[in-house]
């Protein structure tokens, strides 16, 4: 990938890498200015090793994904005290947070981060084909981790 | 919660329908740091395979000292036992650092990046409960070859051998349960596809 491809990718997808940042930083402003910048680096870093093997789009997934998750396991110490809330809410719709939702993402925050990834990509707007992907798993797959998911979510409510 | 989840991807489905791209991007420049978080990490790995492949040949190397006396052999067993398993351990550290690629499937780089945070906490029970013990233990074993008598130690000596035999089982039953479970999941991926 040119210099030139690079940046008109990056253009098209930025707001995706914003919206992975917001969502692992768990509302800390300057953790999701961390995690933006370092899935940035990645990008850059690894940009000739895109292959075709899967949508650009798909690409810029799965490097972001995978470098949120790095560094949410690297950082896990840190205490999970502020939920992703109105911050993600606002990204991702235009309406302001209400309390169901925000409940939401409070029970999404409790789920592993390789869930949250699937449900961040539900969320975002991903088809099977794509969640698939990114994943490295099969579309069946798929919807049966996220009908697992949602069940879980189920449970945590109750 | 589902059909707020529902919800939440229509909106943003909507959103992404009627935002357009932009064109150029002119804020942004080429990082120039050098480092990456797991560059560090990749970089003692990878040294840290030969660096436990000297160690294992310099106790094999040592051998001719210790094989004219049972209790000297069986010291001499032991340790080289330690130093095949940290060859062992660095060899799996090495091929599940060669996973942690982020340009891979997430599920995969997942399951491996859980394989190496097992691998990593038992090399420090590893180095807690068997490496640092056995070492201070067998070392009135491994002192009369060079001349050096520690056996007024023994009854030390005699428990952390106890300690060790107790732990070194329990640690090895959990670290393999652990890898089962890892290995039936990462071929659970690989055959789904």
């Amino acid at each position: 990938m040119t210099e030139a491809d690079f940046i008109a990718n990056l253009a098209q997808y930025e707001r995706l890498l914003h919206s992975i940042s917001v969502t692992f930083a768990r509302g800390d402003t300057d953790a999701e200015k961390d995690i933006y910048q370092e899935i940035l680096y990645n990008l850059w870093r690894y940009r000739d090793r895109y292959n075709g093997d899967c949508s650009i789009k798909n690409w810029f997934y799965r490097v972001g994904l995978n470098t949120a998750i790095s560094l949410w396991r690297k950082d896990k110490k840190r205490p999970a005290t502020t939920p992703i809330t109105d911050e993600l809410s606002d990204h991702l719709a235009d309406t302001p947070a209400d309390p169901l939702r925000r409940e939401l993402y409070r029970l999404i925050d409790l789920l592993p981060k390789d869930d949250q990834a699937i449900v961040y990509l539900y969320i975002d707007g991903a088809s099977e084909e794509e969640m698939a992907s990114v994943l490295g798993i099969t579309k069946t797959n798929v919807g049966v981790r996220l009908h697992r998911i949602k069940n879980k979510l189920k449970k945590l409510k109750n | 919660m589902e059909d707020l989840l529902d919800q939440l991807r229509s909106d943003s489905l909507a959103r992404q329908s009627q935002s357009p791209s932009t064109e150029g991007h002119p804020s942004f420049k080429a990082p120039a740091r050098s480092q990456s978080a797991y560059d560090h990490l990749r970089w003692r790995l990878n040294w840290g395979l030969p660096g436990s492949i000297a160690i294992l040949a310099v106790v094999a190397a040592l051998a001719p000292l210790y094989v004219h006396r049972l209790p000297y052999l069986i010291s001499y067993i032991v340790v080289l036992a330690i130093a095949v398993m940290r060859v062992m351990i660095a060899v799996q550290m090495f091929i599940a650092i060669r996973h942690l690629d982020p340009t891979r499937p997430v599920a995969e780089v997942s399951a491996y990046a859980d394989r190496m945070t097992l691998l990593q906490r038992f090399n420090r029970r590893y180095t807690l409960y068997i490496k640092l013990p056995v070492t201070v233990c067998l070392g009135p074993l491994f002192g009369p070859p060079f001349g050096l008598d520690f056996f007024s130690l023994r009854w030390f000596v005699i428990v952390w051998l106890v300690l060790c035999a107790v732990l070194l089982p329990l640690n090895a039953w959990g670290i393999i349960r652990s890898f089962r479970r890892l290995d039936a999941a990462i071929e659970n991926i690989r055959s789904e596809n």
